[in-house]
């Protein structure tokens, strides 16, 4: 057993309001450069939708992720040999039409304009070319529009939803819609790091952020076609490859990464995951139903003695393994089996997980009355807005029953807390529903100070960085040259 | 006089440029070793063009090669089967190369999109590879059966200069579009430090031996 630890995430979805304010302090940091425009590492997508590059779900036409073929992982996307030829066309890159062409506006126009009896208008331009451009679609261009036909039905996930599941979604006088925050997932097996064909891709081996080696990157766009969640971009600029960075030089001085620390809701959660690293392979193997328990197999308890004592012997720090033991996404992930991974069935095995929205799934408009106190209790989630199937497409592989089990406790969690504010209810009838959603008191007060009154400290229990034991210090800097650390010290110019 | 530079003292210059350059740029500014790819900015007739130019030059770059490296080889092909089959394979490789080329050099110049991330040279290099490319089809039709009277000329010539001592004799009396084509090739080695095609250093072998993960520690252990 090989155990490496990993810098993990929780996504709370049941508190994501939709305020985009994580993409705009990323966007404000990290890419707001030439050639870097259109790039949100982070961004917040309205599902149903079609996403951001559009329609990055579908796999029939990106190639992103894993296959199982012949007993063996492959990538989609390229065979060994057969990426030779996507080094001078990749048939799998998306172009920038399928994002956006990103504009600005010519202001000086507002400013010059000869006096008239109309209103100046600053025209939009492209910041590529200049040239004045019609906007076709933006960033964000679909966001709260769940119900329109035009974005919600393309979305990919509707697969085998029946009629009438697609009708309960998008009755457009009551759209059921949920937020979907992305960032990269720091994949514990991921599809970029094994297309890159000059292997400049990496995973760090403390904490699993999966970077970019600028001064390595080719620009071959193998990674782009690769990654099943269109996490990486190309700058076409600079012709090279780029993407989340965790804010590792934030992390590295003990802060949260910006999407995480500027979050409004408070939905973010980050901690430390032990897991066993030579069985990444195997356990991304099996069929797709059973991929998040299979994920959930790899991960180790760190309360486990033989646990601490392996990943001592692996190298892994007392403090690290003591952030391990404090994590809130050790919780969320294996204590409560709250938060899922999203789309499993690409086989990276992300390590950014989700707690499936609630409250847009409750919620029935009957009689021109809202309700979402369901008598029949359980019953009342097949029955749901947001149904478990289309849930499950994105959260599990399509396995009902583990987001079933997520939401039913979910349910609990705050049937419970009613019981212990308001009055009115009845403790055996709790308690049935406790138990019947496998959860007990106190797990459900934990759940609930985990979910609604954490603070900064308890939602972001980093380890530390360490760096008196890094290589720099210990090494003649001659003899490591370029090995770690900053690689690039020159400025990002474009080659001739 | 003139030969003499083109064919001997040009050969010398190019190499040099293209050895000390390449290494210069790649321990100096090694950001700047890209392929450049503009395939996210037009997506289209980048299929047309960079496809076919690349497998056509692949195809001749390695007929060139081969009969550089085993001259005698050819020994004796004349007027069999073997040279027609080589000389067909060449010409529609050179033909494809040079069909896309053109399709490359004329979405360049005319989308937008390329041309804001076009510089100076990489119309100098487009313009170049063209003509080189032109002087070799031309070579073909206007000369024929290469493959039987290169291994002859060109072949001993490039080791002339491999063993240091220049016998441009060997292929001076050669017409003036062959020699031309020498030249250019010259030139375009000279070209490879200051343009983008030092990405053809950058051809990824090692990919096919390594593992899918790769990790990199920041501790010692």
């Amino acid at each position: 057993m090989t155990i490496r630890s990993h810098v993990s995430m929780v996504f709370h979805l049941d508190k994501c309001i939709g305020c985009h304010t994580c993409s705009v302090a990323c966007k404000n940091i990290w890419t707001d450069r030439d050639g870097a425009d259109y790039m949100w590492w982070n961004n917040v997508e309205t599902k149903p939708g079609t996403g951001f590059p559009v329609q990055w779900e579908n796999q029939e036409k990106y190639k992103g992720g894993w296959k199982v073929d012949g007993g063996k992982l492959k990538l989609r996307s390229q065979s060994k040999s057969g990426h030779w030829f996507n080094l001078f066309y990749n048939p799998n890159q998306p172009g920038l039409d399928e994002y956006y062409e990103p504009w600005t506006y010519r202001y000086q126009d507002l400013f010059d304009a000869p006096a008239g009896t109309d209103q100046p208008t600053a025209i939009p331009v492209s910041k590529i070319t200049g040239e004045p451009v019609e906007i076709k679609s933006g960033p964000n261009w679909d966001d709260d529009l769940s119900g329109s036909p035009v974005y919600a039905m393309n979305d990919p996930n509707f697969g085998e939803l029946t009629v009438q599941e697609k009708e309960q979604l998008l009755e457009v006088e009551n759209i059921a819609m949920m937020y979907l925050p992305r960032i990269c997932n720091h994949c514990t097996n991921p599809a970029c790091v094994a297309a890159c064909p000059s292997g400049a891709i990496y995973k760090r081996g403390e904490d699993g952020i999966v970077l970019i080696n600028q001064d390595k990157c080719r620009g071959w766009r193998a990674c782009v076609a690769a990654c099943p969640y269109k996490k990486i971009y190309y700058n076409w600029k600079t012709g090279k490859s780029e993407k989340c960075i965790l804010c590792y030089p934030r992390l590295e001085t003990g802060q949260a990464p910006a999407c995480f620390h500027s979050c409004v809701g408070r939905i973010r959660y980050m901690g430390v995951i032990l897991y066993d690293a030579d069985r990444i392979e195997a356990s991304m193997k099996v069929p797709d139903q059973d991929l998040v328990e299979s994920q959930r197999s790899l991960i180790l308890n760190p309360h486990d003695p033989e646990v601490i004592s392996e990943a001592l012997k692996s190298g892994i720090s007392p403090e690290t393994i003591e952030a391990a033991q404090n994590s809130p996404v050790y919780k969320y992930v294996m204590e409560w089996k709250l938060a899922l991974p999203l789309h499993i069935e690409y086989r990276t095995a992300p390590m950014l997980f989700y707690v499936p929205p609630m409250l847009p799934v409750m919620g029935r408009v009957e009689n021109g009355k809202y309700n979402h106190t369901v008598d029949e209790f359980f019953t009342g989630i097949e029955r749901a807005r947001m149904t478990m199937e289309y849930l499950s497409n994105l959260f599990s592989a399509g396995n009902r029953e583990i987001l079933t089990y997520a939401i039913r406790k979910m349910l609990a969690v705050r049937y419970y807390r009613r019981f212990r504010e308001a009055a009115g209810f009845d403790l055996d009838r709790v308690k049935e529903i406790l138990a019947a959603a496998d959860c007990t008191e106190d797990q459900a007060n934990a759940i609930y100070e985990m979910t609604s009154l954490p603070t900064v400290e308890e939602r972001f229990v980093m380890p530390p960085v360490q760096r008196e034991m890094a290589i720099q210090p210990v090494l003649d800097p001659e003899v490591c040259k370029g090995c770690t650390g900053f690689g690039s010290v020159a400025s990002p110019e474009r080659g001739l | 006089m003139f030969d003499l530079f083109l064919l001997a003292g040009l050969p010398y210059l190019a190499v040099f440029t293209l050895v000390a350059g390449s290494l210069w740029r790649f321990f100096t500014r090694k950001f700047t070793y890209s392929a450049l790819s503009s395939q996210f900015l037009e997506n289209n007739a980048v299929f047309w063009g960079s496809l076919p130019w690349h497998l056509g030059l692949g195809i001749v770059l390695a007929g060139h090669t081969f009969a550089f490296l085993f001259p005698q080889v050819f020994i004796g092909i004349t007027g069999s089967i073997w040279m027609y089959l080589l000389e067909v394979t060449g010409l529609v490789a050179s033909v494809t190369a040079f069909a896309g080329l053109s399709v490359l050099l004329v979405r360049r110049l005319l989308t937008s999109r390329i041309a804001a991330v076009t510089t100076f040279m990489d119309v100098v290099i487009l313009l170049f590879l063209i003509f080189q490319v032109a002087l070799g089809i031309l070579t073909a039709v206007l000369y024929p059966w290469g493959s039987a009277w290169a291994p002859g000329t060109f072949s001993p010539y490039l080791w002339s200069l491999v063993s240091f001592s220049p016998n441009i004799g060997l292929v001076g009396n050669l017409p003036v579009v062959v020699k031309l084509h020498l030249a250019g090739a010259w030139v375009l080695l000279l070209l490879v430090p200051f343009s983008r095609l030092v990405h053809a250093f950058s051809l990824p072998f090692r990919y096919f031996f390594r593992r899918p993960q790769i990790v990199v520690w920041n501790k010692r252990y």
